[in-house]
């Protein structure tokens, strides 16, 4: 099988489902509501929608990266300010993430394997290393927003 | 690159460092002591210490796989017990999944790209999903483990 066609269906499993480690990015927001997202049950650690616009801006960075166009962090910032903490801006918020992930897998479907090992910008990570590490980045703050979940849900 | 080379050098990142996403296993696990290992600041959520055996439990299973066993992680298994929270006991936890770690490496240093998309009889995922799953897994453990440790301060 092609390595981008690879690589997609593991961004989309450890986006939407069935990937193999365990829960996926929507898998553990489900059922988070604004008040879950908003709290802190470790009081210097982020919250659950601080982690949420994290990774969407980071998806976001690498579809303009994948692009040609470098970025260094999100237009946003790397963490941005959560200011209104009413359900419709958290609903904005998942939308968001979802719009994001939905524009990285297109913008990754136009490249193809011989690339791969290529610097995705000059002196950067290859494009492979930035991909799975997109992936990654997802399921290392999934880990974390589920334990976060726990903790607000107690 | 051979894809088997990309996917040990994925695997070296997630478990030393210079990972593109952030944290590796063992720079989060950097001046945890036993005792914070231990501790449990999310009521409901595994301690640090579970943590680590859990990643060592199926780092140990996909090595196994790989290399032709079939046999199942049964339930009693996945997530070990802790009877002894001494320092002793944490070093000994912790030089058991560096152990564990290097020998999955080696295993998939034998393999080639070929079998990438072979499905294996258990449990099911191609050679390739279950090594890129258990980069994966290391990683969202490690993600719980950085915040644990916040919450151990």
């Amino acid at each position: 099988m092609a390595e981008i066609k690879r690589i997609k269906e593991q961004l989309k499993r450890a986006f939407e489902k069935d990937a193999w480690h365990g829960p996926a990015v929507m898998e553990v927001l489900k059922g988070v509501t604004a008040q879950q997202a908003a709290a802190r049950p470790i009081p210097n650690a982020h919250s659950i929608w601080e982690i949420t616009l994290h990774i969407s801006g980071w998806a976001g960075v690498l579809k303009s990266r994948v692009e040609g166009k470098w970025m260094d962090e999100p237009a946003e910032g790397d963490w941005p300010r959560v200011e209104d903490i009413s359900p419709a801006a958290w609903e904005k918020t998942v939308k968001q993430l979802k719009i994001r992930h939905a524009g990285l897998q297109r913008a990754i479907s136009k490249l193809t394997d011989k690339k791969l090992d290529k610097p995705i910008a000059k002196g950067k990570s290859t494009y492979y290393s930035s991909l799975h590490g997109i992936i990654q980045h997802d399921l290392y703050h999934a880990g974390q927003m589920a334990i976060l979940k726990k903790g607000a849900q107690t | 690159m051979t894809e088997i080379e990309r996917i040990s050098e994925q695997l070296k990142r997630a478990f030393e460092g210079g990972a593109w996403h952030g944290p590796s296993v063992k720079e989060v696990l950097e001046g945890v002591t036993a005792e914070k290992a231990a501790a449990r600041p999310v009521s409901g959520a595994h301690s640090i210490w579970e943590l680590v055996l859990h990643i060592a439990v199926w780092e140990n299973a996909v090595r196994r796989w790989v290399s032709g066993d079939s046999k199942d992680v049964p339930d009693e298994a996945n997530w070990p017990k802790i009877k002894d929270t001494s320092e002793a006991a944490w070093e000994k936890t912790l030089e058991a999944l560096e152990k564990g770690h290097m020998e999955l490496r080696q295993t998939i240093s034998r393999l080639s790209d070929g079998e990438l998309d072979k499905v294996l009889k258990h449990p099911k995922p191609t050679v390739y999903d279950l090594l890129h799953g258990a980069i994966q897994h290391d990683l969202y453990h490690a993600g719980q483990i950085a915040v644990l440790k916040k919450g151990a301060k």
